[in-house]
């Protein structure tokens, strides 16, 4: 079948031995990505596993469309049990871009799955020739920018390479898996993942293998069109801008790190030879973007030096730790575990932080105030297990709050062992009821869930002129609020997508309709793959209608497989996945109650802007329900059915799940 | 005839160097602003028995002696990049595989690509793109008649594919290193770019660089000094 190359590889690091499962077996249903990935866990896990178990398979998966021009395929994904996840280690997933997936696919693979635990220190290389499972005592301990430069010179220039650093190697449940100077995924924990295995990284030499499309004139076509219809007017046209200052070379372009077929919509900036003043000798060179720029958030809130913000984030990618919690969760947690009074001295010094803090976004002032020198300090340490302090730490927000006699503090900003995002508090400032759709992804899912669903609490609220202004953030034309009602109407299918900011009493009403067709595109575009943060493509002032084109990565993958789907068969796979999904959650235990724990998280006060300001506990238990009625699942529960499972030809997962009692 | 019986420099083959190569009609000379690889030790001339010591002096020679010898092989257009601009995504190199072969793979595009350095101190990771010499060494290089042949329209030196017999003549002509002439893998033929001189709407890099890092510069365009 087109798109594919064919095989994913399976390597058993206990033996060293390595075998192929054919693709075919799972596409085109479980389209790629995130779809295979999740249904390759399912298949090697059972309800006893955990997280350090040899046998947490960890798999690393690329898409049709990876490796082709198509706009932000250059994506892999990654799944297995997940470390940070709380209080079981979740089934979750997270991804990169960049040209890793390419580079695997031209070596002839679509996927890897990694099980089992070298004795010592390995690192595996993929290429044409074979596949080697390789000593890496010479790499143990080294950051990620130093081992990649060594595996380069060892093998080539045109590698990929995915790899940990200390942080992953010492099992720091929030360690990434990272890739060249930019690209990493962040949640999880699955750096220590393969930390874990004592797999330091896995390489792959491109070789001759060609990935065929099935619709080359398509493919060329819908690379162009989906790229112009991404990028806002102002990213298309003129020159990138190029700032020269006394350190720094700015590109509005990411030179090295932009996904295999990227596109201009897709603007980090490249900063070279910046002077390190607080992280060691020499220069440091590379992209900040999104949360990668948060590194005042850690420190004094000083946005305006911009190189020690650059520092910061390549010392986290370094030591493969996840910016996101280092600058957006941990942080909050210990200000407020330090503003009631419960925390004054951690590693040895006496705290001093920011009374004030933590706000939300957009005041961009708040920090929780500690010293550059001093978050350098407590990142490495961290990184390294060093000291009593940083071991509690390196267990992630919930486990180290556990440790700390702080559960209850650490709630205010963590659910399922993940910091805020997209829900309202802290970092994103969303309006009632968007943050009730967010509720309710947060319930349903075993990480933070806005990684892939940023359409809606992120793009959809953007294009409503009274919450945004005149333009939103990507230039575009805003709406007056009822239009976009109207819109999100037609694109959801139910009029309710969007209801509640003028008629409070429509918040909660039939939200469930909008999260699970956010649900299905998180899938589609998961296992295409496509980059969720760059196809906000629901609401376009551009178009005679104003409506995107949300079509857009079913096209991408019927021009490069060959089929024919229309979008509710894309759709009905999506839905397919979901359960697969769901049902490893299921077998690690997950019942409505977990679900439910999110009513405590959503019920704080918070600074959102207008009224009502908490989750109403009976009306989201109802909104609940309905969704589980939707999704076809059992309401005791919230556990997918015999007859939902068999409708979607997965009755071995039903047979699964009945033996092991966990069928309603 | 074996192909690799032919000498790079067979009287055949330097005829059509000369002939072909009008105003710079001298072996060595291909009009491209970078680089040259070594040039030939010979100067003889391919219509008398004569030889020279300098390139020069068998141009003026050929100039004065044998004017009718002498015919302009058409300019090409060429494709620009503009490295302020390029985002280094590779689209435009999987377009261009995409397009001529129907799959995508570094290895039989077209455009080549660069990894300057896997990390560090580096600049870019970026395509390398043929220049569509004025002089070509790759089309003189060829000994298949046909097998190499000048675009109509545009200019593009392009390789038959269906001719081609794979002898890598025009690989190892290319003056620029990294070569942009490449063999395909199972060494049937050689691959260039040809400007996607078929294709409506010019070539496909082009097309799909979203950021204009890539310009299509026509012959006429190119012969205006522009």
């Amino acid at each position: 079948m087109d798109g594919y190359v064919g095989k994913i590889l399976k390597v058993n690091l206990d033996n060293g031995t390595t075998s192929e499962i054919d693709t075919s077996n799972y596409v085109p249903d479980y389209i790629g990505g995130v779809g295979i990935a999740y249904r390759l866990v399912w298949e090697n896990m059972d309800e006893d596993l955990t997280e350090f178990d040899p046998g947490n398979p960890l798999v690393f998966m690329t898409g049709p469309c990876s490796g082709t021009s198509l706009p932000s395929t250059g994506r892999t994904e990654i799944s297995g049990l997940a470390p940070e996840g709380y209080p079981e280690p979740w089934v979750a997933n997270s991804g990169f871009g960049g040209d890793f997936a390419a580079k695997l696919k031209y070596a002839g693979y679509d996927g890897v799955i990694i099980v089992g635990k070298a004795e010592e220190p390995v690192y595996l290389l993929i290429s044409e020739d074979g596949v080697e499972v390789k000593d890496a005592t010479h790499l143990w301990g080294l950051g990620t920018l130093k081992a990649q430069e060594l595996l380069a010179r060892n093998h080539s220039d045109d590698m990929g390479a995915a790899l940990i650093g200390p942080a992953g190697e010492n099992k720091v449940r929030w360690a990434t898996v990272q890739a060249r100077t930019e690209n990493a995924a962040g949640q999880g924990g699955y750096g220590a993942v393969m930390g874990s295995k004592n797999l330091k990284a896995v390489v792959t030499i491109p070789g001759d293998t060609e990935i065929t499309v099935a619709d080359p004139e398509a493919v060329i076509e819908e690379s162009k069109k989906i790229s112009e219809e991404l990028a806002t007017p102002n990213q298309l046209e003129g020159e990138l801008e190029t700032e020269e200052s006394q350190w720094t070379t700015r590109h509005q372009s990411c030179g090295f790190s932009a996904c295999t077929g990227g596109f201009a919509g897709c603007l980090p900036v490249y900063y070279s030879n910046v002077p390190r003043k607080f992280t060691g000798s020499g220069t440091v060179s590379g992209v900040k973007y999104c949360v990668g720029n948060c590194g005042p958030w850690l420190y004094n809130g000083d946005w305006g030096d911009t190189n020690t913000a650059l520092e910061v984030n390549k010392l986290c990618d370094d030591l493969s730790l996840n910016h996101w919690e280092a600058f957006a969760g941990l942080n909050w947690f210990l200000c407020n575990a330090y503003n009631e009074g419960e925390l004054n001295e951690l590693m040895g010094e006496e705290l001093d932080m920011n009374e004030d803090a933590p706000h939300v976004y957009p005041d961009t002032t708040a920090n929780v105030g500690f010293s550059k020198e001093f978050a350098v300090k407590f990142l490495r340490k961290i990184a390294h297990r060093e000291g009593e302090d940083a071991d509690i730490l390196a267990e992630g927000t919930p486990r180290a709050a556990e440790e700390m006699g702080l559960e209850e503090i650490a709630k205010e900003t963590h659910k399922h062992g993940y910091g805020p995002h997209w829900d309202g508090r802290y970092l994103h400032f969303i309006h009632y009821p968007v943050w009730v759709v967010s509720a309710l992804a947060w319930a349903v899912q075993p990480r933070d869930p806005f990684n892939q669903q940023h359409g809606y609490p992120e793009r959809l609220p953007s294009f409503v002129e009274e919450w945004a202004g005149d333009t939103n953030i990507m230039g575009t034309e805003t709406l007056p609020y009822d239009t976009v009602v109207d819109l999100a109407a037609e694109v959801y299918g139910t009029e309710n997508a969007l209801t509640g900011w003028k008629n409070t009493e429509l918040g909660y009403k039939d939200k469930e309709i909008p999260e699970i067709w956010h649900e299905n595109r998180q899938l589609m575009k998961g296992s295409v793959p496509a980059c969720d943060r760059q196809f906000p493509l629901i609401i376009d002032p551009r178009e005679d209608d104003n409506i995107g084109d949300y079509e857009a990565e079913l096209r991408m993958f019927n021009a490069v497989v060959g089929t024919d789907w229309s979008l509710e068969e894309m759709y009905e796979a999506c839905e397919k996945i979901w359960n697969v999904y769901r049902s490893c959650h299921v077998l690690q235990g997950r019942t409505r109650e977990q679900d439910e724990t999110v009513i405590d998280y959503f019920k704080q006060p918070s600074d959102w802007p207008d009224e009502p300001q908490e989750l109403d506990p009976d009306k989201f238990r109802d909104l609940l329900e309905n969704y589980y009625e939707e999704r076809g699942w059992d309401k005791e529960n919230g556990w997918p059915t015999r007859d939902k499972l068999e409708e979607l030809g997965l009755s071995d997962v039903a047979d699964k799940l009945e033996e092991k009692g966990k069928l309603p | 005839m074996d192909k690799k019986e032919n000498s790079k420099l067979s009287r055949r083959n330097l005829l059509k160097v000369i002939a072909a190569g009008g105003a710079a009609a001298t072996v060595g000379v291909s009009g491209c602003t970078q680089q040259q690889q070594g040039t030939t030790t010979k100067y003889a001339c391919p219509y008398c028995d004569k030889e020279f010591e300098s390139q020069s002096k068998l141009k003026t020679h050929i100039q004065e002696d044998h004017p009718q010898e002498i015919s302009d092989i058409k300019k090409s257009g060429v494709i620009t990049w503009e490295p302020e601009k390029c985002a280094s995504c590779s689209r435009c190199l999987m377009a261009c595989s995409a397009y001529h072969d129907g799959s995508i793979s570094y290895k039989i595009s077209r455009i080549l690509w660069e990894d300057d350095d896997y990390i560090g101190q580096f600049e870019f990771r970026r395509p390398l793109l043929c220049q569509q010499c004025d002089s070509p060494e790759c089309f003189y290089a060829c000994p298949i008649e046909g097998a190499m042949y000048i675009d109509e329209e545009t200019g593009a030196r392009c390789i038959d594919e269906e001719k081609c017999t794979g002898c890598g003549e025009c690989v190892e002509a290319c003056p620029f290193e990294p070569t942009r002439v490449l063999m395909k893998a199972d060494g049937d033929a050689a691959i260039k770019c040809d400007l996607c001189s078929d294709r409506e709407g010019g070539p496909v890099c082009v097309e799909v660089c979203d950021r204009n890092a890539l310009t299509y510069v026509t012959s006429e365009e190119r012969e205006g000094g522009t």
